[in-house]
């Protein structure tokens, strides 16, 4: 049985997690952070007597009650160079739903170094992206993005610019359905950036491209940050689709 | 030569709210310009001092700008820019 560990248990890991752990998915809930009352209208496994909980714990109990049997694993801690490695520790896959840019890059050079599989998402008001990636295959979170923005630059935020309730819902389904196809082999999705905005009710597919130049995909080179990369394969292509509506 | 420039969310405030926007110009660095001079400050949230800001991506139709001539990218009549925005949150 294949173990996902779900860093960021909000409005994202929320139903992410749910979905794979009925699915029979092992589960490693990580995050830090205690359930406040601002993350109810969100963050679906939590309810009002859970403020001030970890969120983990709570979840966990959560988790329990939706299947029982369910194997769900909390650890209550951050992401950190100096905790990365053993959080991701015999995982076969890695959910991605944090909040904050340096745990996203944290996490994909990671993850990159590790040759684990992740799936990146994010969510800030009536729109959220999702992006799988694939050892080895098409670009990386840092391919996409490079770096996080200064903290001078606009960067959209689930604490800046808030989000509406139901659109982490979805977006972290998406998340466990592309956690679904990865585990089960298939890539077809790896690589591409789902960026859905729920007010107009558009799903637009960005195809980007692998990035010669990235720390991630240099090989036989130690990442700045730490990790020896993956040999990087040849370039997928980037291109830029627009499903009709 | 118009230009149709769709926006990440994030950047949508500084062209009063517009999800898409049309400029001119024969290259993305031109239609930026252009549309600066729409709203005034709108490079500044693009642009840094090496050129398209490191959590943005900007798109000519299909294409990445990093992949073919960044800023000096050539356009055409009808050609769509997407600037695609790094978010965190959920």
């Amino acid at each position: 049985m294949s173990l996902v560990a779900v860093l960021g248990v909000g409005g994202l890991g929320c139903p992410a997690a749910l979905a794979l752990g009925r699915a029979g998915v092992r589960l490693r809930l990580v995050d830090e952070d205690r359930v406040e009352r601002s993350n109810l209208h969100r963050q679906g496994l939590y309810e009002e007597a859970d403020v001030g909980r970890p969120k983990v714990a709570a979840a966990r109990e959560a988790l329990l009650r939706a299947a029982p049997g369910a194997a769900v694993e909390a650890r209550q801690t951050h992401f950190s160079p100096d905790t990365m490695d053993d959080l991701l520790d015999g995982v076969d896959l890695v959910v991605e739903g944090t909040d904050a840019f340096g745990a996203k890059f944290l996490v994909a050079d990671r993850c990159a170094a590790r040759g684990v599989p992740v799936v990146h998402g994010a969510c800030v008001g009536w729109y959220g992206t999702v992006l799988p990636v694939a050892p080895g295959e098409g670009p990386c979170y840092r391919c996409v993005f490079e770096d996080a923005p200064g903290c001078d630059e606009d960067a959209g935020t689930c604490v800046t610019a808030g989000v509406y309730g139901p659109v982490p819902a979805l977006v972290g389904a998406l998340l466990a359905v592309e956690a679904l196809r990865l585990l089960r082999g298939d890539h077809g999705n790896a690589g591409r950036v789902l960026w859905y905005d729920a007010w107009r009710q558009v799903a637009r597919e960005l195809s980007p491209r692998r990035r010669s130049r990235c720390p991630n995909h240099q090989p036989d080179t130690i990442h700045p940050r730490g990790g020896l990369m993956v040999p990087a394969p040849r370039s997928t292509g980037g291109r830029l689709s627009w499903p009709s509506r | 030569m118009a230009i149709t420039i769709r926006l990440a969310t994030q950047l949508r405030a500084h062209v009063q709210g517009r999800e898409e926007v049309t400029a001119v110009g024969e290259t993305v660095r031109a239609v930026l310009d252009d549309v600066d001079r729409q709203y005034p400050g709108f490079k500044d949230q693009v642009l840094g001092e090496k050129g398209v800001k490191r959590h943005l991506n900007v798109f000519v139709n299909e294409d990445d700008i990093r992949f073919l001539e960044s800023l000096d990218t050539a356009l055409r009549d009808r050609d769509v820019l997407t600037i695609m925005a790094a978010v965190a949150g959920g």
